[in-house]
């Protein structure tokens, strides 16, 4: 009896298998050639994994990850993750960043982060970053509100 | 007595979580693409950092996605109809027990990545992944896990 159950189920599975074939063969196709990674976007390995807060300040604890503030000068002058760089996407996307200067370890894990959820300044710096040869990206998206929140070290003169 | 009231709670559960599959399913299937990239974004590829990298875009499993994108609604709309519907219940609420034993695995494992995503479960639902998520399957699965010891062989 047992075994005519699962005989069914995987029946009921095929057929789910084939009316999402037939009805998408797009998405398959494109998935299969490498289209969809190319033109949509979708990767096993995104560029950089969007962390939270806990991963975010236990990278910070082991002291090996090199935080970057996307957001402005003068944001950052107010106040910052302790020990955080500034590097301002806008900087750095009108080349007014020496990024080589300033982090020249390609292989540096790079925690990039801005002001928090509807804040898209770190996952593009984070694009940049990985145009220019960078692989150990993580986008921390809860950012400053998040990290002020749980009290953790900051700085500036706030 | 008691068998009136088991008969309605098994009723309610197998309408709750055909229902609620039924809804999940029919979600990414007005969206594939979208749930595509929510697919790419749970980073299943990369358990070790890094260990996958940008070079590596085009290797299997990213080829694989739009065949999860594409099928996975689709057995997730029928396993929920056959339980709401009563066909084939036994069946059904083995593969809905199943999925959801592979849902929990992977939510757990991603949570403990620390990663902050969108879990991607309902359409139009922004939750990020957390212990909430995963105590909602454990108990859906556990629905599901009814279903299937109180449903006749058909």
């Amino acid at each position: 009896m047992q075994r005519e159950v699962i005989v069914q189920s995987l029946l009921i599975v095929l057929a789910a298998c084939l009316i999402g074939a037939v009805t998408q063969p797009d998405l398959i196709l494109d998935s299969l050639t490498g289209k969809l990674a190319l033109e949509h976007s979708v990767a096993a390995a995104p560029i950089a994994p969007v962390i939270n807060l806990a991963k975010a300040k236990e990278l910070f604890d082991e002291g090996e990850a090199i935080f970057l503030d996307a957001r402005s000068r003068s944001a950052y002058g107010e106040s910052h993750i302790a020990g955080a760089l500034s590097v301002p996407l806008l900087d750095v996307l009108r080349e007014r960043v020496d990024l080589a200067a300033i982090l020249p370890d390609k292989d540096a894990i790079l925690v990039a982060y801005c002001s928090g959820d509807g804040c898209d300044m770190a996952g593009e710096l984070a694009e940049e970053l990985a145009r220019q040869g960078y692989q150990r990206l993580y986008v921390f998206q809860a950012g400053m509100p998040a990290w002020e929140a749980a009290g953790y070290p900051t700085a500036g003169t706030k | 007595m008691k068998r009136i009231t088991d008969r309605y709670l098994y009723l309610l559960i197998r309408f709750f979580i055909g229902g609620l599959f039924i809804y999940a399913g029919l979600g990414k299937i007005m969206a594939p693409f979208e749930f595509a990239v929510t697919i790419g974004s749970y980073n299943l590829m990369a358990p070790f950092e890094f260990a996958v990298t940008i070079g590596s875009y085009n290797l299997v499993p990213t080829r694989l996605i739009g065949l999860v994108a594409a099928t996975l609604p689709w057995i997730e709309v029928l396993a929920g109809l056959g339980v709401i519907l009563g066909v084939r219940t036994k069946a059904c609420s083995l593969i809905i027990s199943s999925l959801l034993a592979v849902f929990i695995l992977i939510l757990i494992l991603t949570y403990l990545r620390g990663m902050d995503i969108d879990c991607g479960c309902f359409r139009g639902v922004d939750r990020k992944i957390g212990p909430l998520v995963i105590i909602e399957d454990l108990l859906m699965f556990f629905g599901a896990l009814f279903i299937y010891s109180k449903a006749e062989p058909s």
